[in-house]
């Protein structure tokens, strides 16, 4: 099935007699049910401005995003911000968790903005925290625990409500290289156990080889897409044979 | 560039954090200017009646208003030190040594001080004029005061805020340089520890306050003012720990109801109340205590003012009285007659006219002897049924009511007395109508029957005698009573020399004229305890508004309705703002309670007028930081 449409997506910024970048260009993305995507590029290439406009918090000069053959562009403000909280999960680079909730309610957060029952908002948490393997800090705040943690409680949140997709914003960017592998290993752990389907953007190959498909922009327009094949290795080598090509270095958002 | 222009810049890039701090300052040196342009008026040396008191209660209220301002600058600057401590560590890392950081905070200050009374100073030169011309409609002058705004005005307010802000920023120079420099780049580093509740300072907050409160609703008329410095202790040191070991009590305690807490609104809201609390409570316990200080200072002389005139009213018996004592005193008689035609002629309806020729007696009752005047009975009981009250009744002759002003007496009722006139004598039972005048001069009166009256009054000697005269006039009190009243006055004064003349609408005019202009005066300095408080608030919401943005930004990106969002932010401010009024209403109510018992009446409803016409100016400040609040949280770009 498919969950995630974007056709012909242009986004134009600085126009009025200014000088006008095209950020993206005729850009388009199918993403299926399950399915694992990386997003890479070098600096500037457009890849924020996609993961925005799939987000909904951008609207495009041209083209549509359809979450579950819904039409974003067609949805008011006040429609929009419900299909966000509701059909989407999102995992940001410096987690965007909320200082004044414990992890556990920040886990909580999505549910509870759906008014759900208490009771199932505690079993779904400390469920999925076991899976994450973070019960042990739900009750602490966030500026107690480690990055790490606070990252995997991010991811928590992103997929505690059952979203159509969740959206990731360089989400080991902020993490040392051991915490950013346990942190994919989750990932791909609900992408695989859970099903959820998960667009991420990155600019990190070694994460992105825990993805199942990788798509390379360049200039605002599509470049390149690598499938996976057999072993994460041949699969991380591949990626980084894509990337010696991209040039421009691959660094940055 | 120089430090100069830095300093400048500095003080223009944190406007938006200095304006209410700026505002408040220039304020207070308004009032001052306006309350020191009144004290050294040279019209208001004497002259006017209740100039002198008009004076008296501007210098009061100029002192109290240095006073705050001094401590409230103290205590905002010190807030905005702190809140810029990482800057100052920044400067003093790119290399500037410290007697350059002096001279920067000197400027700083310089141009902080300049601006205010730049600023409060040509506001009160602009609004001099009007507040001259307010007062004169005060005090009821037949034409206003010239303003007044002399070089000593100029001199007092700059030298007396010249140096309020110079012992202010050498208070902030000496904080900073407290400091090593990584202390001043940690300063704002560390986060923000969930709050623990300590179970006995709840315990003694609350012990605090209560007994507090408990003294001031229990204590008695004699030793209550005595306990105003205690109890003021007691109850702001209870505010503080009730407030924060409280919130941290109650709101905790609702986090915990999960069927409570998981749903949006509380979800989101007690959790930043907690977040905030170590903040939250300082501001929240000052804005408390100057809430309850505005709403005691004014209630209190609101109070006074309606009871001086309430008093006035009922002090006086009558709207008129004239006596005369002595050999000329049965001539008072045909004066009064003309007196009566004299206030029909100016327009004053008379609807009692009484006369009274009698005499000074020896009573003794009960053990006790007083000079007592002596009435006849239907003299009292017309009176009294003018009133619309029943006279005591007598049963014989020689009955007497004792018609005293204090009371009660009930040991004296029914007792024997004696009454000695010259060389009359008479004995018989006394009743007693405690707590009444037939005349405002007369404490003591004796009422006899009439023909026991003339009998006695006949033997009278000359010197003994009295003569007076009361009236009851319509209207009775006001402008048209007291001027119709003074052109009598004028007619009658020749030729009579000893007589005593009391009008009701004199005294009246004059307590509501003189309590006026100290009502006044309490309005203007009250208000800068408001600006104060006002600013405190700005200043807490402005500190942490980078902070608030990314709360509800994040809070947007989720997916958080805007709606929701303004509804937490709203809330939010509710708590910040309303809270603390609540809290010092209950603190005031108090005091307005202890205020009653010393006055011996209750002043409560006085009080609560003056509390509801602060909520309505309290309300529409709230309405208008919250409209900017939320335009300052930029969501919608």
């Amino acid at each position: 099935m498919r969950v995630l449409t974007a056709q012909g997506l242009t986004k134009v910024y600085g126009s009025r007699g200014r000088v006008v970048t095209r950020a993206l260009d005729n850009f388009s993305l199918e993403v299926e049910q399950g399915e694992f995507v990386g997003i890479m590029g070098p600096s500037g290439s457009g890849k924020t401005t996609l993961l925005n406009l799939l987000a909904t918090i951008d609207r495009p000069t041209s083209g549509t995003v359809a979450v579950e053959g819904r039409v974003t562009s067609q949805m008011t403000e006040q429609e929009l911000a419900l299909f966000r909280r509701k059909r989407l999960g999102f995992v940001f680079q410096d987690f965007n968790l909320l200082d004044s909730l414990t992890i556990r309610e920040n886990m909580a957060l999505p549910l509870v903005l759906d008014r759900q029952p208490p009771a199932l908002i505690r079993k779904r948490v400390e469920a999925l925290a076991q899976r994450l393997g973070i019960e042990k800090i739900l009750d602490r705040f966030p500026d107690e625990v480690s990055g790490g943690e606070q990252q995997r409680a991010a991811a928590g949140r992103a997929v505690i409500h059952e979203p159509a997709v969740v959206l990731a914003d360089e989400p080991t960017g902020n993490l040392d290289s051991r915490s950013s592998q346990a942190f994919m290993e989750i990932l791909r752990d609900l992408n695989t156990s859970l099903k959820v389907t998960i667009v991420m953007v990155t600019h990190d190959p070694f994460a992105a080889s825990y993805c199942s498909r990788v798509v390379f922009i360049r200039d605002g327009a599509l470049y390149n897409e690598i499938h996976r094949g057999d072993g994460r290795q041949a699969f991380f080598q591949q990626i980084l044979d894509v990337l010696a090509l991209l040039g421009g270095g691959s660094s940055g958002s | 560039m120089d430090l100069k222009r830095v300093a400048w810049s500095n003080v223009w890039r944190n406007l938006g954090r200095y304006a209410a701090y700026l505002g408040s300052a220039a304020f207070a040196v308004m009032v001052y200017f306006l309350f020191n342009a009144v004290v050294l008026h040279p019209d208001f040396q004497g002259g006017y009646r209740g100039a002198r008191t008009a004076a008296q209660a501007m210098q009061a209220g100029a002192v109290v208003v240095a006073a705050f301002t001094f401590f409230f600058l103290l205590f905002a600057h010190a807030a905005f030190i702190r809140f810029r401590r990482r800057e100052f560590g920044l400067l003093r890392l790119m290399g500037f040594t410290r007697s350059q950081l002096v001279r920067l905070l000197l400027w700083e200050g310089l141009i902080t001080v300049l601006a205010a009374l730049a600023i409060g100073s040509g506001l009160g030169l602009l609004f001099a004029r009007l507040f001259f011309m307010a007062i004169s409609v005060l005090l009821q002058l037949p034409e206003p005061i010239p303003a007044y705004t002399g070089p000593g005005v100029w001199l007092r307010t700059i030298a007396v805020f010249g140096a309020i802000f110079t012992v202010v920023s050498l208070q902030s120079i000496r904080e900073v340089m407290k400091h090593s420099i990584a202390g001043l780049l940690r300063a704002r580093r560390r986060t923000k520890e969930p709050p623990t509740y300590a179970r006995w300072k709840a315990a003694t907050g609350t012990i605090l306050l209560g007994l507090g409160y408990a003294w001031a609703a229990l204590g008695d008329q004699e030793h209550m003012l005595l306990a105003a410095v205690p109890v003021t202790l007691m109850v702001s040191t209870g505010t503080y720990l009730l407030v924060h070991e409280g919130s941290i009590a109650l709101l905790t305690r609702l986090r915990r109801n999960q069927r409570r807490f998981y749903r949006p609104v509380p979800f989101l809201n007690l959790s930043q109340l907690l977040f905030k609390l170590k903040d939250n409570a300082r501001t929240l316990t000052s804005v408390t205590l100057l809430v309850a200080v505005i709403l005691t200072a004014m209630g209190t002389t609101y109070s006074v003012f309606a009871m001086a005139r309430e008093d006035a009213r009922v002090s006086y018996v009558h709207s008129l009285e004239l006596s005369r004592i002595g050999e000329k005193a049965p001539e008072l008689e045909d004066d009064a007659r003309r007196l009566s035609s004299l206030l029909q002629e100016q327009g004053l309806e008379v609807q009692h006219h009484w006369h009274l020729l009698t005499a000074w007696a020896d009573a003794r009752f009960a053990g006790m002897g007083t000079p007592s005047l002596l009435v006849p009975y239907s003299l009292y009981r017309d009176m009294r049924q003018a009133a619309g009250e029943a006279a005591l009744p007598v049963q014989a002759p020689t009955d007497a009511v004792l018609v005293a002003a204090t009371g009660p007496l009930e040991d004296v009722d029914g007792e024997p007395y004696t009454v000695t006139l010259g060389d009359q004598h008479l004995a018989g039972r006394i009743r007693v109508d405690a707590g009444r005048r037939l005349f405002t001069q007369i404490s003591w009166a004796l009422v006899l029957a009439d023909e026991v009256f003339a009998a006695l009054l006949a033997g009278a000697p000359e010197d003994m005698r009295i003569a007076l005269a009361a009236w009851t006039t319509s209207p009775d009190i006001g402008r048209p009573a007291l001027e119709a009243q003074i052109r009598v006055q004028e007619l009658l004064a020749a030729g009579s020399g000893n007589d005593v003349f009391l009008s009701r609408a004199e005294i009246y005019d004059r307590q509501v004229s003189e309590w006026a202009v100290v009502l006044f005066m309490a309005v203007f300095a009250s208000l800068v305890f408001f600006a104060a408080c006002c600013s405190l608030l700005y200043f807490r919401l402005y500190t942490e508004i980078d902070d608030d943005r990314r709360y509800y930004r994040r809070l947007a990106d989720l997916g958080v309705e805007r709606s929701l969002l303004r509804q937490v932010s709203r809330r939010q401010l509710m708590t910040v703002f309303f809270v603390p009024f609540i809290i010092g209403s209950v603190h005031f109510t108090f005091a307005m309670r202890a205020l009653s018992t010393i006055a011996g009446q209750t002043v409560l409803h006085h009080a609560w007028l003056v509390a509801l016409g602060y909520l309505a100016l309290y309300g529409a400040y709230f309405l208008a930081i919250q409209g900017f609040y939320w335009r300052s949280l930029r969501l919608n770009s």
